[in-house]
This record gives C-alpha cells, structure tokens and sequence, in this order.
C-alpha cells in the first residue's frame, strides 16, 4: 500500500474533530474525500500532509511510519500537496517559482545542481522548468510574476510546482474551488491526463460532484468526524445513508 | 548581463574609487563619518538579509553587533595574543554561534512578531552580561582601543593610521557585502525568497523551514558581530550605548530609509542618515526633531525608501518622454518582507505584521 490511516483521531481541545479515520490507498489509484463542510475533511487533510499531528493513530506512507515526521520531509519523500486557495510565490517570476521547486526535490535527492558558486539556476534545472510550464500551457507567461496571473493559472503554477518534485502522491485540496464550469472541465481533464502520465496517486477533497465522479476511483464520505461510506463511485453513489446525509441535498446533481 | 546591472556595477566602481580617495582629501571628522557609514551600512545589511530577503524581523541586532564590538575592543584593549585578523573573524564567528543557539531555541516554533520580541530580550541579556563582566568597564565601557597592525605572514600593514584603517575597512566591508550579494541571488537566496514569500508553501515543497531560517539568522548575526569588530578600532571607544535599543532601531531606519528590498537600500539609507545627522549636528535639540520628520516623510511618501522613489522618478522620465501612460505608483512593501499576517507552519505562530 502506498499511503495508509490507521484510527486516526484528532481532538481540539474537546471538539473530537477526527473519530477513529482508517483507509488506505494503493498506487496510482485515486480517492476524492467527500462531506458536508465540518465534516472533517480538511483536518483529515491536515494530518496527511503534516500541517498537524494527529492526537492519536498513524499515518503510514511506503511502509513508513510518518505520522509525527514534518511537511517538508514527506515532501521529500514524495508527498506532494496543492491548497484549496492555490499558494504560489507571488514574487517569483513563474519560471522561477517552478525552479525552486526542482531545485528543492534534487536538494532533498542530495543531488548538487550546478557548480558551488553558481548564481543562476543551471541550464538542466530551467529547462526542466520550462518543459513543465509548458506541459501545464504556462509558457506564455514564464516571465511574469506569479502576482499578476489569473486565479486558474495560479492553479496550474501550483500543480506544476507539485509535479516539479516528482511525487508518487498528490494530494489536491479542492483542485476546482471557484472556477468556472468550463475552467473545472479543462482542470478535470487535466489532472486526471497529469495522474496516467506521471503514475500518481491522487487523493482530492472537493465539493462538486460532477469532478468528484470523474476523478476518483473510490470515494470517501465523511460525516462528523467519522467514515460514512467507503467504495467505488457506484457503491457509494446507491449507499442510502449517503444519500441521506450528504447526496440527498444535491441529488438531482448526484 | 542586462543593462541595469551594467549600470549598477558601474555606479559600484565609481563609488568604490571615490570611497577609496576619501582618506586622502577628507578632514579627520569627516574621514570618521565615512568610516561610521561603512559599518552602519553593513549593519544594515545584515538586518535585511533577515528580513527583506528571509521575512524575519530582528529588533535585538544590536546585540550582535556589541558582541562584536566589545571581543574586538577587549582584545586590542588588553592586547590579546592574537592577530587582528583572527580576532575579528573569531567575534564574527561567536556573533554567529550565539545566533545559532538563539535561533535553535526560538526559530523552530517562532517566526514573526514573537521572534522579534524575543530577539529583544537576546539583547537585553546580552547588555546585562556585558555590564557585569568585570574588565569590560561597566557603564564606562572600554576606551583607549588601540588600532591594530595586520599580519600576513612577513608582511605587516599598519593600519594604526585613519587613513589606514579606513581603506582597511573598504576591503572588509567590500568582501562582507559580496559574500551577501552571493548569497542572496544563489540557489540559498532563492530558498529564502520562498520562505519570505510563502512559508507555507515553501514548506510544502520540501523546504526547511527552520534550517533555512536558522542559515539566514547565523549569517545576518555574524555579519552584524563583524561589524561590531570594525566599529571598535574606528571609534577607539566601546559603550553600552552600542547594545542599546536605539542602536538595534539603527539598521532599521537605514533599511527603510534607503528602500526595503533593494540590495543596495541599507547602504544608501546608512549615507543618508549619516549626512542627516552630520548637517543637522549644530542644531541642539532640533537634530532629533529633524531626523525623525525626514524618516516620516520617506516613509508616508516614499515608502520603498530613497532607492523605491528615484526608481519610480526615473520610471516616470522615460514614460513622459515616451508619452506613455504613468508608471504605477511603487507599492508598499516592494518584496513582500511585510505581507499581511499569516497562518505559519506551526499554527500559532504568525508572521510579522506591516511595518
């Protein structure tokens, strides 16, 4: 398995924010994590990535126990996450914010990229930036700052960014969060091209259904804290008690 | 190499040269203030390596820099066995040990207004340690500080002259400010720049955060404590008003003054403060009165500092000679040293607020 949760609670202060969370992902498969807001998704989210540690439980990725092991070394190891408002380094140019994240994964790999001295990033590393922007359709805008880019283009920076540190998961928080329909269509289609190509494993949390179906393979819905249903797209789509709780106010998108 | 740095590096030299023939025209007095300028600018410029470019705050520098000053100035004072040489370099690399334990203890939970807060009371132990150290001459300080002559191997300068010395400090502070220049347009500065920008997010890339920002706070701190060192055979005179917090506002004003996020800000404030000061000495009283509306007036109206407004005046020349429309109106804070609070890695923490 390549990412396991094993009971996995979180409390906040007496607020039980995370009862007993177990699941496991195998590689290349994808899991979309689904709930009403305050169900527990982000915190779920938090504990994967190491924003927080959890109150108790594991969290086991290839093998590893890396529960109470910090952000960036599970991004070294191959934890790659994007945010729910995308973060990118508005300062950078956006090549730039691209080669930082190359240059961190061959920091992490104990690989030297370009002499000692050296000031500006090597040609291997920028061309390996601008492949990915242009992959990601960024090379228009390589020299601007990442200030000035438009909310969807910061989102596929982002991505790009995460891609640059070649990782075996990638964890989306919200990928389509206030887009347009048709920005969400064009983001859908390309994470899941992103995923076959790259042989990711990929773990969202999202609201709308329409990308939650497309994307995942089996889904995970939370309610309170806890695990409602766990299955493929079919099985939770026809779980009645998923229907109740969560799919019942949106049914006629379900 | 683009046309900017051509002409940057070219105003370099030429400023260089001129700093250079100093000595050889300029009173003693004025000689001292050139001297005063070199060791606030890189002062300085140490405080902006750790917050224009790495976004922590230092209110404490001080400290730092009075280590410097006072182990070079006991050393010469008491002559010491020791080279010069080795003797600033040693201060330099105690300034940077004791931010490495500083930063050991506070940068692995704390960033932002907590930091600073604890970096003034780095200082203010510092001050009392200082003030009780039998030797080190209390409230009196150490005065009659000799200036050295370097060593190398047979061959001695003697650099006990102004003149000397002055030249001495050129190359030192030269060296210093390009081992910074280096630094903070390598693979590490760019690291910083991701951390000052989104720590968050440099944290998630794989960056760490802690060691970043502990790389930043050693060589900001032994870069300050190095010009401690040369601050006390210019002066010949080390007090407790070196450790005081008026002198840890010092590289502040310089930086915001000269212009935030530019390289070159903290020296060009440093020479602006220094001729403020210099043309205002024989106002009793009114210096201070002055010196602070100046900054208010840089601040409210200039607010990336002398280097921000002449950029945005020569900006505005070439667009009227184009015809163009006006160039937009330098923002606040040009790097983003200063954005607005944030959740940090450790989620209480928060960074720096606007200054």
């Amino acid at each position: 398995m390549l990412l396991e949760i094993n009971n996995v609670n979180m409390y906040y202060g007496a607020f039980h924010a995370l009862r007993g969370i177990s699941f496991s992902l195998a590689e290349r498969e994808s899991l979309a994590v689904i709930g009403p807001n305050g169900a527990g998704k982000t915190t779920l989210f938090k504990a994967m990535t190491g924003e927080s540690i959890p109150s108790s439980g594991s969290v086991t990725f290839l093998g590893e126990d890396v529960t109470r092991i910090p952000g960036y070394e599970r991004t070294r190891k191959g934890m790659a996450r994007t945010f729910q408002v995308a973060k990118v380094f508005e300062d950078l140019e956006v090549v730039t914010n691209i080669v930082v994240a190359v240059e961190s994964r061959r920091r992490g790999l104990g690989q030297r990229s370009g002499g000692f001295f050296r000031l500006a990033p090597p040609p291997d590393t920028l061309e390996e930036a601008r492949a990915l922007a242009a992959e990601l359709g960024l090379s228009d805008v390589l020299r601007t700052r990442a200030k000035i880019l438009s909310y969807g283009d910061k989102k596929r920076l982002e991505l790009a960014m995460a891609l640059a540190l070649r990782p075996k998961i990638l964890m989306l928080d919200e990928p389509t969060a206030g887009m347009a329909p048709a920005d969400r269509i064009a983001t859908v289609s390309l994470i899941e091209r992103l995923r076959r190509e790259n042989s990711l494993a990929i773990i969202i949390t999202e609201h709308d259904m329409n990308t939650v179906f497309k994307l995942a393979h089996r889904i995970l819905v939370m309610n309170f804290g806890e695990v409602v249903a766990l299955g493929t797209v079919d099985e939770v789509r026809s779980n009645p008690l998923v229907r109740e709780i969560y799919l019942g106010k949106e049914a006629e998108i379900a | 190499m683009t046309a900017t740095r051509t002409t940057i590096g070219a105003v370099l030299v030429l400023v260089l040269v001129a700093l250079a023939s100093v000595p050889f025209w300029a009173s003693g007095g004025v000689l001292f203030l050139f001297g005063l300028f070199l060791i606030n600018g890189l002062f300085a410029l140490s405080w902006h390596l750790l917050f224009g470019y790495t976004g922590l705050a230092s209110f404490g520098h001080a400290g730092f820099f009075a280590i410097g000053a006072y182990l070079v100035g006991a050393g010469l004072r008491f002559d010491f066995p020791v080279p010069y040489l080795v003797l600033l370099l040693a201060a330099s690399a105690f300034g940077a040990m004791c931010a490495y334990m500083f930063g050991q203890i506070a940068l692995g939970r704390l960033s932002g207004i907590f930091l600073a807060v604890l970096t003034v009371a780095f200082s203010e132990i510092v001050r009392k340690i200082i003030s009780y150290t039998p030797g080190l001459g209390g409230e009196d300080g150490l005065s009659n500080i000799r200036r050295p002559v370097l060593e190398f191997g047979i061959l001695a300068v003697d650099v006990s002259s102004s003149r000397g010395f002055f030249l001495f400090m050129l190359v030192a502070v030269g060296l210093a400010t390009g081992g910074i220049w280096w630094l903070v347009h390598s693979r590490y500065g760019r690291a910083f720049a991701c951390i000052r920008d989104n720590p968050e997010r440099a944290e998630f890339l794989g960056i760490s955060l802690k060691s970043y920002r502990l790389l930043s706070f050693v060589i900001s701190g032994g870069t300050a404590a190095f010009a401690g060192g040369l601050f006390a055979p210019w002066t010949q005179i080390v007090t407790l008003d070196e450790i005081h917090w008026l002198m840890s506002l010092q590289p502040i004003l310089n930086t915001f003054l000269g212009g935030l996020g530019s390289f070159w800000g903290p020296y060009v404030g440093a020479a602006a403060f220094m001729l403020l000061s210099h043309l205002t000495r024989t106002w009793a009283g009114m210096a201070e009165l002055l010196v602070g509306g100046s900054l208010l007036f840089v601040i409210l109206l200039a607010p990336t500092g002398i280097i921000g407004g002449i950029t945005w005046l020569l900006g505005r020349v070439k667009a009227s000679r184009e015809g163009s429309a006006r160039p937009e109106r330098p923002e606040l804070v040009p790097s983003g040293a200063a954005a607005e609070p944030r959740q940090d890695e450790k989620r209480y923490a928060t960074r720096v607020g606007s200054p």
